[in-house]
C-alpha cells in the first residue's frame, strides 16, 4: 500500500504584506514632516531676521516736510549708461506716485522723502542724515554677495533702542541690467530692495507662495508665480506689524 | 516557522534607517543654519555673542602707550555701563566686559574715510568674530589724514549674510584720536554709537538735506 502523495504545499506568497506598505507610508510621513520648513502661523514675511531701518516705528513730518522719524532717501547713479535725474524720477514715482507704493504704509510711518540732489552732492554730515541710498552701477563686485548678479541690500549703523536692534542706515545697490529698462521689472526691483529694507524678508522655502512683491521671481521662481512688482496687502500687513513692534522674533 | 519573511525583515530595517537619517538630517540642517545667526532682540547682534566684547588696534606710533590707552578704553567702557540706562537690557551686562589688543583682520585706515558706509575690517564674515566693535586709535599725524576735520568715525567692521542678496552689519568699527579718548564728547557720543547703544548726548545737528515736494499717489499710474 502506497502512502498517497503529500498535499502538494502551495507556494509562498510573493506577495507584500499590506503592513509593509503602511509602515513606509507612516515613516516617509515622519521624515517630510521634519524637512518640510514650518509655516509661520500668519504666513506673513514678519517672522525671522525682519531686520530694518530705525524710523520705521515713528512718523513726525508734516504733508509738506520730513520729520526726522521719516525717511529720506537720495539716488546715485555710478555708471554712465543711466542718468542720474532720470533714475531718481523714476524711483520717486515708482515708491510715491503710482497708486500702489509703499509710501504712506503703516499709517504714514512709511513716508519716504527723496533728497533734492544725489547722494554724493552732500557733505558727509548731511548725507548721514539721509536714511535710505538707492546706488545704480554695471556690476557690485565691491560690495560682498552683489557682485555681478544680485541687486542687493545693505544694512548700516546699528542702534538698540531698548526694545530690539534696528538700523540707522539702509542702501540698496542695484544693477544697472535690473533697473535701466525704466518698466515694472525695474520697478519690482526697486519695490523688493525697499521691502527688504522695511523689514521684509524673501519666502523661506520653495513653495511659499503670498501674493508678495517679495516673491523672488526676479531670480528664481521659488515655485511662485505670482508676477505682482507692486507691494501688496499681504507685504503692507507685514510692514505695519513690524513697525508696531508687533512681529515676533 | 520563521515568523517574518527575510524581505520583511529587509523592509523594516530600511524603515528604522530611513526614519532615523531622516530626522537626524533634519537637525543637522536646522543646526547648521542657525549658526551663526543674526540676534536683534538685544545689542549684541549675534547669538553666539555672550557679552561686549571690544578689541583694539593702535596706530604704530602709539605701540609703546598701549598699556595706558587701553586703560582708558576700559575706563570710558565701564562709565558707559554705570550710565547708560539700556546696558542692561542690551545684553553688555550678561558677562564683564573684555577689551583685548588686536583685531580681526588688523586693518589700520591710512587714508580718508567717508563718515557714511566705510567699511574697515573683516567684512562679510561667515562666522563673526566675538567682538561687537573694532576700536582704532590713531596719532594726531594718522588722524590727519584719515578723518580730517571729524573728531570720529563709525564704520562697519563685520557684516552677516541675512538673506541671498541682504547684508547687515553685526560688527562696528569705531576710529578715534588716542588723545579723544577719557573725553566727555567720546564717552557720551562716539562710545555709545561704536557699541549700538543711543548716545547719552546727542552730537550737534547736521544741517537736514534738501528735500522734493511731494505728491503722492496722484499721477493714477496703477499697476
Amino acid at each position: 500500500m502506497s502512502l498517497p502523495p503529500p498535499a502538494e504545499v502551495p507556494p509562498r506568497s510573493r506577495r507584500t504584506p499590506g503592513w509593509i506598505g503602511l509602515g513606509w507610508v507612516a515613516v516617509l510621513s515622519v521624515v517630510a514632516w521634519h524637512h518640510i520648513p514650518r509655516a509661520h502661523a500668519n504666513h506673513t514675511h514678519t517672522g525671522g531676521t525682519q531686520l530694518h531701518i530705525a524710523t520705521i516705528h515713528g512718523n513726525n513730518g508734516t504733508s509738506t516736510s520730513p520729520g526726522d522719524q521719516d525717511e529720506q532717501y537720495c539716488v546715485q547713479s555710478r555708471t554712465a549708461s543711466i542718468d542720474g535725474t532720470r533714475m531718481a524720477n523714476f524711483i520717486e514715482e515708482t515708491l510715491a506716485k503710482l497708486s500702489t507704493l509703499w509710501d504712506g504704509t503703516a499709517n504714514w510711518r512709511v513716508d519716504l522723502w527723496r533728497a533734492s540732489r544725489f547722494c554724493f552732492d552732500y557733505d558727509s554730515a548731511t548725507r548721514a542724515t539721509i536714511e535710505y541710498e538707492y546706488h545704480i552701477k554695471d556690476d557690485w563686485t565691491e560690495v560682498p554677495l552683489c557682485g555681478t548678479y544680485y541687486s542687493c541690500v545693505v544694512f548700516d549703523n546699528a542702534v538698540y533702542d531698548g526694545y530690539h536692534t534696528h538700523y540707522k542706515w539702509g542702501y540698496s545697490y542695484l544693477q544697472t541690467e535690473h533697473v535701466n529698462g525704466y518698466d515694472t521689472r525695474a520697478r519690482k526691483f526697486i519695490n523688493h530692495e525697499t521691502g527688504h529694507i522695511l523689514g521684509l524678508k524673501d519666502p523661506d522655502y520653495y513653495g511659499h507662495c503670498l501674493n508678495s512683491v517679495m516673491h523672488n521671481d526676479l531670480y528664481s521662481s521659488m515655485g511662485c508665480t505670482d508676477p505682482v512688482w507692486y507691494p501688496t496687502a499681504n507685504d503692507k500687513n507685514s510692514v505695519t506689524r513690524i513697525a508696531d513692534r508687533a512681529n515676533t522674533w | 516557522m520563521k515568523m517574518f519573511a527575510r524581505r520583511e525583515v529587509a523592509h523594516v530595517v530600511a524603515m528604522v534607517g530611513m526614519l532615523f537619517l531622516g530626522v537626524r538630517c533634519a537637525g543637522m540642517e536646522e543646526v547648521e543654519s542657525e549658526h551663526p545667526h543674526l540676534m536683534l532682540d538685544n545689542a549684541l547682534l549675534v547669538g553666539e555673542r555672550t557679552g561686549l566684547q571690544v578689541c583694539v588696534e593702535l596706530a604704530p606710533a602709539l605701540k609703546e602707550r598701549s598699556g595706558e590707552l587701553l586703560g582708558a578704553l576700559k575706563s570710558d567702557l565701564a562709565l558707559l555701563r554705570e550710565r547708560h540706562p539700556l546696558w542692561e537690557k542690551s545684553g553688555f551686562g550678561q558677562a564683564p566686559v573684555r577689551v583685548q589688543l588686536g583685531c580681526p583682520g588688523a586693518a589700520m585706515p591710512s587714508a580718508r574715510l567717508e563718515s557714511k558706509g566705510a567699511l574697515l575690517g573683516p567684512g562679510l564674515s561667515e562666522r563673526p568674530s566675538p567682538f561687537r566693535t573694532f576700536v582704532y586709535v590713531l596719532d594726531d599725524a594718522r588722524a590727519q589724514e584719515v578723518l580730517g576735520k571729524e573728531q570720529a568715525i563709525r564704520a562697519r567692521a563685520e557684516l552677516l549674510k541675512v538673506e541671498d542678496h541682504v547684508l547687515a552689519e553685526v560688527s562696528t568699527a569705531l576710529v578715534v584720536r588716542a588723545s579723544d579718548l577719557g573725553r566727555a564728547s567720546f564717552q557720551e557720543t562716539w562710545l555709545p554709537t561704536g557699541v549700538g547703544l543711543p548716545p547719552l548726548r546727542e552730537p550737534a545737528a547736521a544741517p537736514a538735506a534738501d528735500f522734493m515736494p511731494k505728491v503722492s499717489g496722484g499721477t493714477g499710474m496703477g499697476p
